[in-house]
């Protein structure tokens, strides 16, 4: 009877092993996918020369107690290389925030601020897709953009826009955001690392999939397609995943650019504990995006099984992480055949693959901000690694928690401009 | 291109398909391919046959039996009976290749579908050996692009009388040269694919688990890399490969770290505990003396058996480093041949069977050489001479020399590839011929085969024998010829281990010569047991009458008995007297140079 019940436990744990590997493997393959074939170089390649500028944008800006950053914001969306014409920028604040409405009133009264705009809601529910929906029936020009309040866009990306719209038939375009700050605190590099890889390779690979779960900003949709969409969910807690798998399931093409010159600048959360609630929130929402259902919609098969793994992800991983010291535990203490012993460290040489990676990627990273490389950050990011892997699996299993006790309020991130300072130093 | 992949779109909009003049047009040129196509399959599979033939016919006669088929045999048959190693598996060679060897006789109806254990293990190797000469193919193919060209590389490969002697062996050599082969072809064909790129890589990591030997390559496989990959890619591209690669490599240390057979017993991470040590194991071979012969003795012997490849192999080499200054994508191709040199010649021991994983290097050294030859005359010399255009203006030049010069001259070099590659062939059919008699013809394993068929039929099945590794599966298994229609022996145990393994020499043997019933020596046995000083089987020598020899013009197998002191209860005394001693096996008629010590061995 035991013997029949230990076997039964070594099958599952094999098999778990067995779901570690290919999911790590998968993830690899994704994060490598851009670099999978010489030919993909050009996906991130920006247009060499810019089209004559013909479409109009219109930029929602929501804020919320964002006063310490936004006067900045609103200012570099406004030096931006576009003519003031064409452009249309809507600051979105709710009534109760004084203080971000008094800043940007004191910004609007400048100078060369005619084409800028605050909208003030005071309904509920007070949250981004709500203030996105608002600035949607306010927004007047070809295409809507979103920037949050702690961004730095490069100042040519709608020329970029404007001519990748121009060359290519595409209702959306999804821009690069690169966290900047790799090197101020100890899950930095690594947060920065998950950036990169998921806006320069990961997002590809969906792209060529055919489902893009958009990200929340220097995202670029014709105002046409979103009005037809009916906006964003206002309950979701990750609307711009949540429009992006809805746009692709209705068909919409998008295309995906993120070359290193043109991302759109942003930091990291200033402490675990922000960290934390950051990722419990995107997890939430996509456990939330997960059981709406409008992935069921995708035209096949395949389509769907990536859709759904996609957004569990957040959950698989964290199940692993938690995994882990148990399987380390198992290799010192359960005394198995050499042959099955060897199998159990598959999914260790894949996490080794994935440090590997790490490195090479932060030293590409490092090297494309023309910064010096230093051995801590990437000690870091290897001692690191697993810790992140715990807080990330920590943050699923809040995000399931606040699910089951149906909380979808935002727990938000605050913005200190990190990510600044690191520009100035640079 | 496919649009969908270049512009990352879902699948949308795709265009109804219009039958014009260019789709018409595409038609006719699939058409063309296809034919192309079928006609190349064709000449490949005819060339790859005569290959087959050519190792196939004569297989289980020449060469004899090695011992180290016999130690791969049983290690193959011990890893389908779970275990690593029919003895203390002390690391001297990763087990993957035996395994391999274990899967096909499982596949293929057990060992001795093909006859003797060996036979079977080298019919596997047969089929790897075709394989890798496609391999060679295939990589002369991506290399040059020409079809001549590569079928050169194929022949020079596969007739080569080195390749069908010792590519006939179950040697794991044989093994990783295929993996190999198989990791050359995928780098050379990767396009700077990233998943050719992990895909060599992972066949270059099963080469090493196959013969520990093939990481000399490896600098040269990264190198390889770093040529393939775009510059965007290269740093992932070498990166993961050599992460895979040593992955691999890794995972036989960590077979040793798990077994707790890493650390030498004594150290700090060894124990206490005596067993085997993985490090050990290395240092010493590492440090071991040349009793082998040395690289240039071997030199000459390969010289002999096919001094054209080897010498056309050399100028090759070092004419390939020369065109690689501009055509640098073949450059791995002299380093792999060259780096393997390199590691013969640092000294130690050389066996015959080294020359193995050059053969496949030096053909296609060869044939890509004889390219860009080729290519350098017809195409370049005239570029940049300006002889064609002198020769169109000769207005007394004869009307067909001047169509000549008007032929393009891509279309000249075509033509003249194809006449030297079949002019070479030509002449190189009845060298091939001549040098591979001795393959096709000689039978070497007619005397082991009878020695094992007499000990099934005349022996007891509780003898203690000490005998060649080759016997080892035959006379133990149920099914073997060794066995009989009887029951397998169950001492049938290998010289090289009863001499080296306490476990053998004192477990079972008790280091005593009255201890041993039977020896089954060949010259092998006798000359190693000499030079070895393998005290045991030494005394046992000793003791013993011959009782049998069978033997024919190449080789002989002698079988002795030990007549013990005192008690005679471990085998039957009749036994010497049962036998009818043939008037040939006298004394005399034994080579008495392969005789250990002065007769005595015989006399008793």
């Amino acid at each position: 009877m035991l013997t029949s019940l230990s076997s039964i436990a070594l099958a599952i744990y094999l098999l778990i092993i067995c779901l570690m590997a290919l999911q790590s493997l998968f993830n690899l393959r994704m994060q490598l996918f851009i670099w999978g074939e010489p030919r993909r170089a050009l996906f991130n390649q920006p247009p060499v020369a810019f089209a004559e500028p013909k479409i109009s944008f219109t930029v929602l800006l929501p804020a919320r107690h964002e006063e310490a950053v936004i006067g900045a914001t609103i200012e570099k969306i406004c030096r931006a290389n576009y003519p003031r014409d064409l452009l249309q920028v809507l600051v979105i604040c709710e009534a109760g925030d004084i203080g971000t409405i008094n800043t940007v009133h004191a910004k609007l009264a400048e100078p060369g601020k005619e084409h800028v705009r605050l909208i003030v809601f005071s309904d509920t529910p007070i949250n981004k897709p709500h203030g996105l929906n608002k600035g949607l029936q306010a927004a007047a020009m070809d295409v809507v953009t979103i920037f949050d309040a702690e961004d730095e866009p490069h100042e040519d990306i709608f020329q970029i826009i404007n001519t990748t719209l121009a060359q290519e038939d595409v209702e959306v375009v999804q821009g690069g955001v690169r966290l900047m700050n790799y090197d101020t605190y100890w899950f930095s590099a690594l947060n920065v690392l998950e950036y990169y890889f998921w806006f320069k390779s990961t997002l590809h690979y969906f792209g060529w999939s055919g489902i893009v779960p958009l990200g929340g900003n220097t995202v670029f949709v014709k105002r046409a397609t979103l009005l037809a969409a009916g906006g964003w969910d206002e309950q979701c807690l990750t609307e711009d995943a949540e429009i992006g798998i809805r746009l692709s399931a209705a068909g919409a093409r998008i295309r995906i650019l993120c070359d290193d010159d043109h991302v759109t600048r942003e930091e990291t959360p200033d402490n675990v504990r922000a960290l934390v609630k950051q990722r419990t929130r995107w997890h939430q929402g996509f456990l939330q995006v997960l059981l709406k259902g409008d992935w069921l919609r995708l035209p096949t098969l395949s389509q769907r099984l990536l859709a759904a793994y996609l957004l569990a992800i957040p959950f698989i991983q964290g199940i692993f992480a938690l995994m882990l010291p148990v399987s380390l535990a198992m290799m010192v203490f359960v005394k198995l055949p050499v042959w099955l012993a060897l199998f159990t460290f598959l999914p260790l040489y894949v996490f080794g693959a994935q440090l590997v990676l790490n490195v090479v990627a932060l030293a590409e990273f490092i090297r494309a901000q023309h910064r010096g490389y230093s051995p801590r950050v990437f000690v870091l990011s290897v001692l690191g690694f697993f810790p992140y892997q715990w807080l990330l699996a920590v943050s699923a299993v809040r995000a399931i928690l606040r699910q089951a006790r149906k909380q979808t309020n935002w727990e938000k991130t605050a913005h200190v401009g990190a990510h600044r300072k690191v520009r100035e130093v640079a | 291109m496919n649009a969908r992949d270049a512009l990352a779109l879902p699948p949308t909009a795709t265009h109804p398909p219009r039958m014009g003049a260019h789709a018409l047009l595409m038609r006719a040129r699939r058409a063309a391919l296809a034919r192309a196509w079928i006609f190349e399959a064709l000449l490949v599979g005819a060339l790859l046959g005569v290959g087959v033939v050519a190792h196939a016919w004569n297989l289980f006669n020449f060469p004899r039996y090695q011992g180290d088929e016999g130690v791969y045999v049983a290690a193959a048959w011990s890893v389908m009976h779970g275990n690593v190693f029919p003895y203390t598996y002390s690391y001297g060679h990763p087990p993957l290749g035996w395994a391999m060897i274990g899967v096909w006789c499982q596949l293929t109806g057990g060992f001795f579908t093909f006859g003797t254990a060996i036979n079977s293990g080298r019919v596997f190797i047969l089929f790897l050996d075709a394989l890798a000469s496609l391999f060679v193919y295939l990589t002369a193919r991506k290399l040059t692009g020409n079809i001549w060209i590569a079928l050169l590389a194929m022949a020079l490969f596969s007739l080569s009388p080195l390749s069908i002697n010792y590519q006939r062996e179950v040697l794991l050599d044989n093994i990783a040269t295929f993996w190999v082969m198989l990791a050359l072809y995928l780098l050379v064909a990767s396009e700077s694919r990233m998943r050719y790129i992990l895909g060599s890589a992972l066949a270059f990591g099963l080469a090493f688990l196959s013969k520990e030997t093939a990481v000399i390559l490896l600098p040269v496989f990264i190198y390889g890399v770093w040529l393939v990959s775009s510059k965007f890619q290269r740093r992932y591209a070498v990166v993961l490969f050599c992460y895979l690669a040593l992955a691999l490599v890794s995972s036989y240390v960590l077979l040793a770290l798990l077994k707790n057979e890493l650390f030498p017993t004594g150290t700090l991470l060894g124990g206490t505990n005596p067993h085997v040590s993985m490090i050990t194991t290395y240092l010493q071979q590492a440090g071991r003396g040349s009793n082998g012969g040395s690289f240039l003795e071997q030199w000459d012997a390969w010289r002999k058996d096919d001094g054209l490849l080897l010498l056309g192999g050399m100028v090759a080499i070092a004419g390939n480093l020369l065109v690689s200054r501009w055509q640098p994508r073949i450059r791995i191709v002299p380093l792999l041949p060259l780096i393997y040199l390199l590691f013969l010649a640092r000294g130690g021991v050389t066996f015959a069977y080294y020359i193995i994983p050059l053969l496949p290097f030096l053909a296609l050294n060869v044939a890509i050489f004889l390219y860009y030859a080729l290519r350098f005359i017809i195409i370049w010399l005239p570029e940049h001479t300006r002889m064609p255009q002198r020769a169109g203006q000769w207005l007394s030049a004869p009307p067909w020399a001047r169509r000549l010069a008007s032929v393009p001259r891509a279309r000249v070099l075509q033509a003249a590839l194809l006449l030297v590659v079949v002019g070479i062939l030509t002449v190189l059919a009845p060298y091939e011929a001549r040098m591979n008699t001795k393959n096709l013809t000689a039978n070497e394993t007619g005397p082991q085969i009878q020695a094992m068929e007499w000990m099934s039929a005349h022996v007891p099945r509780s003898a203690m024998i000490i005998a060649n590794h080759y016997n080892y599966v035959d006379m133990r298994t149920p099914g073997g010829i060794g066995a009989g229609n009887g029951a397998p022996f169950a001492h049938v145990e290998m010289y090289w281990v009863v001499a080296t393994d306490p476990a053998v020499g004192t477990g079972i043997f008790h280091n005593d010569w009255n201890n041993v019933d039977y020896i089954m020596a060949d010259s092998d046995l006798l000359t190693d047991a000499k030079n070895f000083n393998m005290t045991l089987i030494l005394n046992a020598l000793d003791h013993a009458t011959l009782i049998k020899k069978f033997q024919n013009k190449l080789f002989w197998v002698a079988i002795y008995q030990v007549q013990h002191i005192g008690a005679n209860d471990l085998t039957q005394p009749t036994i010497a007297e049962q036998i009818s001693r043939p008037a040939s096996a006298t004394p005399a008629a034994q080579p008495t140079t392969a005789t250990p010590h002065g007769g005595s061995g015989q006399g008793g």
